[in-house]
């Protein structure tokens, strides 16, 4: 067990991968380049925010391929390595770009195995960052994911934490379907506990953050921590929260959800994918269909405003879903 | 040490969650063999017997004739012959240790506990109050408690794949979630697979809490909400906002009294002016809810199948009891002792009226698609009772004085209000009167009692100016109905007899010879 960084974290969960298993191979921009292309000893960039910073030193050109600015090429080449027996890791940079690469996702790698009736499969993991909150502005602050979890057959994974990056990872790359991974860009910083040795979460398997009676507050990503400060503060007045963190959004860890709505039978949903059709209404929509008889009061949802995410740092902090907003929809929902 | 075993209630259907020890058909001491008949379990449903899975004695019954038990609670303690009390009351004790009920869980019924000690045959006295007392531990629960058996006791060890629900909840009821199936992915167990195992092991569940309304209240705008004037000022007076009312008002409007709803239902009433409050329907008393009684449910299948299977068509006529009357009142003159009614009479008249028009006095036999004709009138007469009514048979009425029939008539009636009416003095006729004149009902008609072919409806003899002979008199006019079942009367039958009926109410001399 080390301290290490969500950053560090995803980049164990890769190499270790890499050591174990010989068909896994990383694709992306700026893998080697960056810091003069062609030249060995100079140290490679790894990615944009230097995610996988060191694979391509440890494991050579072979198994750490530098794409050009190229989407598609890249999850083309993936989804096709992937049908003939190698379990790439790819990564979009931006999950925002997925736009210019989702046929080979959505209408190849998702649909291998069922249309191949099972002979052909896709074991890649896209990674990509999502979340607003660093400036980066409308088309790099974007989170996507709930247009990936409505693809059948794709799986689509938040973690929130350096220690669920890596076990998530590590069972995305085993699992013989397409993942997309959503990594939070404002968390490549965060700090936690992370085992030095492999190891997996399971997903579809949700992670309970705070443990409470009165409110269920469920939320993913860098969401989770303003969640939990919102719970921490709302304990202060007696007003405990269940906090979810479902960690994969597909599969989705429907009983935990319901579990605990049957006891608070309050609930907030905090989301930053869409206003309108994402994460937290396909969640609602599960609450009110499944356990609509638990609920003491209409749900809340905590969402952005139906725009694009703002520029300006003061406009983003508005737009974004935060811990204050958080704690008054559960100061609503219990009439205080 | 001899090896005893206990046996539990058994579940007979899916839907059995409980059962009643009805009966033991074994004594403590006694031996039984595999397959013999132990006791009788009743069920919401049925009554079974309880047979012997395997061959052992009797040595302690725990729950008493009348106990309700759960599913898959101890019945009773048996073990291979040579048991010795001692051990008994060990193995008892040892059970009733076991289920030591949680602190959540209710006390029996006072009067169950009561009860116990005395309905709890042993072989010996000590392990008798320690059956009992085990018995009362295990009596029916109160609705609600959640009662964990002790199988599923103890600490969930580290490592157990549960959700953070279900673990919380195994730590609260003290349950070993080691001992639990877990239903979801990679054998994660949930809430729902904890009240399985629970109700699997024989303990119940609480139900949930239902959850209570919250009072919520709307904050948007409703200045574009549709509402009436006095509404609009209304809702801004008690501070209601127009959102949360319904609109029952015309053209899909908020009204005053939907304001005023609303106002209650949110709690805003209490501090608005008395008169805005007065105003506000306030709910009336609780409405009575009785349960059907046997006979309600038999007069209503009874009814519904009659107004279902027979084609009902209904004949009225009109029938002057000027000299019915005047019969009456010379009978009961003339015989002393004696008090006969109209109805008595009218009961002879249509008694003489089937002799006359026999295809009338029939009975539907679908079975046999067949008519069945009765050869005397068996005449049926309803008798209203407190929450019913029956209708008491006057047998051959054709072949009966009418003081013969007066007397039986006011017998029947009596036991009927008594209740000790005998079956074959209700069951059967082969054609009813329902008279409703002393109510002062004109008219009526009845709905047939099955399989009977048709049922006379008798309102009141009312005084009306009819023509007689071209002067008009005040004469007593009984309108009386005749409903009768298509499929065994025709129109021109029904008629008949009615004609025949008025003929003899008319001129009783005529039922004289």
């Amino acid at each position: 067990m080390s301290t290490k960084s969500y950053r560090e974290a995803i980049k164990d969960a890769i190499a270790q991968e890499m050591r174990l298993d010989d068909t896994v191979v990383v694709i992306g921009e700026d893998q080697r380049g960056g810091h003069g292309g062609h030249q060995p000893e100079v140290e490679a960039l790894g990615g944009v925010l230097g995610v996988t910073k060191g694979l391509w030193t440890e494991f050579g050109s072979e198994r750490v391929i530098d794409t050009p600015i190229t989407e598609s090429a890249i999850i083309g080449m993936a989804a096709g390595a992937a049908a003939t027996g190698l379990r790439p890791v790819a990564e979009l940079m931006f999950m925002d770009f997925f736009g210019v690469a989702f046929d080979g996702i959505y209408n190849q790698a998702a649909k291998f195995r069922y249309m191949f009736g099972g002979k052909a499969k896709a074991p890649l993991v896209v990674r990509g960052m999502v979340g607003a909150g660093f400036s980066a502005a409308g088309q790099h602050s974007q989170s996507p994911y709930h247009i990936f979890a409505s693809v059948p057959g794709l799986k689509v994974v938040c973690p929130s934490t350096p220690y669920d990056a890596k076990g998530l990872l590590i069972a995305s790359i085993r699992d013989d379907d397409p993942v997309m991974f959503c990594e939070n860009k404002i968390l490549y910083d965060m700090k936690g506990e992370v085992p030095d040795e492999p190891y997996t979460i399971p997903l579809g398997v949700a992670n309970y953050t705070r443990e409470g009676e009165d409110v269920t507050i469920i939320a993913l990503g860098s969401l989770v921590h303003q969640a939990n400060a919102a719970a921490d503060r709302l304990a202060k007045d007696g007003i405990t929260c269940d906090v979810i963190d479902p960690r994969t959004i597909s599969p989705l860890d429907e009983t935990a959800i319901l579990e605990s709505v049957a006891a608070t039978g309050r609930v907030v949903i905090v989301d930053e994918s869409a206003a309108r059709c994402g994460f937290a209404h396909d969640v609602a929509a599960l609450i009110a269909s499944k356990g609509f008889d638990y609920l003491r009061a209409p749900i809340e949802l905590v969402l952005p405003p139906h725009t694009p995410v703002p520029f300006s740092p003061a406009l983003e902090k508005l737009w974004l879903p935060d811990a204050a907003k958080i704690e008054a929809a559960a100061r609503k929902l219990m009439g205080a | 040490m001899a090896d005893l075993k206990t046996l539990e209630m058994p579940k007979y259907g899916l839907s059995m969650t409980e059962g009643t020890v009805a009966n033991w058909l074994v004594e403590p001491g006694q031996s039984f063999d595999k397959g013999q008949e132990v006791c009788e379990v009743e069920t919401s449903k049925i009554t079974n017997v309880f047979e012997a899975p395997f061959a052992a004695t009797l040595y302690a019954v725990i729950a008493p004739k009348g106990t309700v038990l759960p599913v898959g609670a101890p019945m009773a303690v048996v073990g291979e012959a040579g048991a010795t009390p001692a051990e008994v009351e060990a193995f008892v004790a040892a059970l009733n240790g076991a289920k030591e009920p949680e602190p959540a869980v209710a006390a029996p019924a006072k009067a169950e506990a009561k009860a116990a000690p005395k309905a709890a045959p042993a072989p010996a006295p000590k392990a008798a109050a320690t059956v009992a007392a085990l018995a009362k531990s295990i009596d029916k629960p109160v609705a609600g408690a959640t009662v964990v058996p002790a199988a599923l006791k103890g600490e969930t060890p580290e490592g157990v794949n549960a959700s953070s629900r279900a673990l919380r909840l195994a730590q609260k009821l003290g349950i070993n979630l080691a001992l639990v199936t877990g239903s979801g992915a990679e054998g994660r167990i949930s809430v729902e697979d904890i009240e399985v195992a629970v109700r699997a092991a024989g303990g119940s569940v609480a139900a949930p809490a239902p959850a209570e309304r919250a009072k919520v209240e709307s904050h948007a705008d409703d200045s574009a909400v549709p509402a009436t004037p006095v509404a609009r000022r209304l809702a801004q007076k008690l501070g209601v906002n127009l959102n949360d009312c319904r609109a029952t008002g015309t053209q899909g409007r908020v009204c005053r009294d939907d304001v005023l709803l609303a106002a209650q239902k949110l709690g805003k009433l209490e501090d608005a002016p008395a008169s805005v409050a007065a105003a506000v329907p306030q709910p009336a008393e609780d409405p009575v809810v009785t349960p059907m009684s046997g006979m309600r449910r038999a007069i209503g299948a009874r009814l519904v199948q009659s107004k279902l299977e027979a084609p009902h068509f209904r004949l009225t006529t009109e029938i002057d009891m000027s000299r019915l009357n005047a019969l009456r009142k010379e009978i009961n003159a003339d015989v002393p002792g004696v008090k006969i009614s109209v109805n008595d009479l009218l009961i002879k008249a249509v008694a003489a009226a089937l002799i006359k028009v026999p295809d009338v006095n029939v009975c539907y036999d679908a079975e046999q698609q067949a008519i069945v004709r009765y050869p005397d009138a068996d005449i049926s007469v309803a008798v209203a009772l407190n929450g019913g009514l029956i209708t008491p048979i006057v047998k051959a009425a054709n072949r009966k004085s009418v003081t013969d029939i007066s007397k039986e008539v006011v017998a029947l009636v009596t036991k009927a209000k008594a209740g000790t009416l005998q079956p074959e003095e209700f069951q059967g006729g082969s054609f009813s009167i329902s008279n409703l004149g002393m109510f002062g009902i004109t008219q009526f008609d009845a709905i047939i009692n099955p399989p009977q072919g048709a049922i006379l409806a008798v309102g009141a003899a009312i005084e009306r100016a009819v023509p007689v002979k071209g002067q008009v008199e005040i004469r007593p006019i009984l309108t009386a109905t005749l409903s009768c079942d298509h499929r065994v009367i025709d129109g021109a039958l029904g008629a008949q007899f009615l004609k025949e009926l008025k003929r003899f109410a008319e001129a009783p001399n005529l039922m004289l010879v």
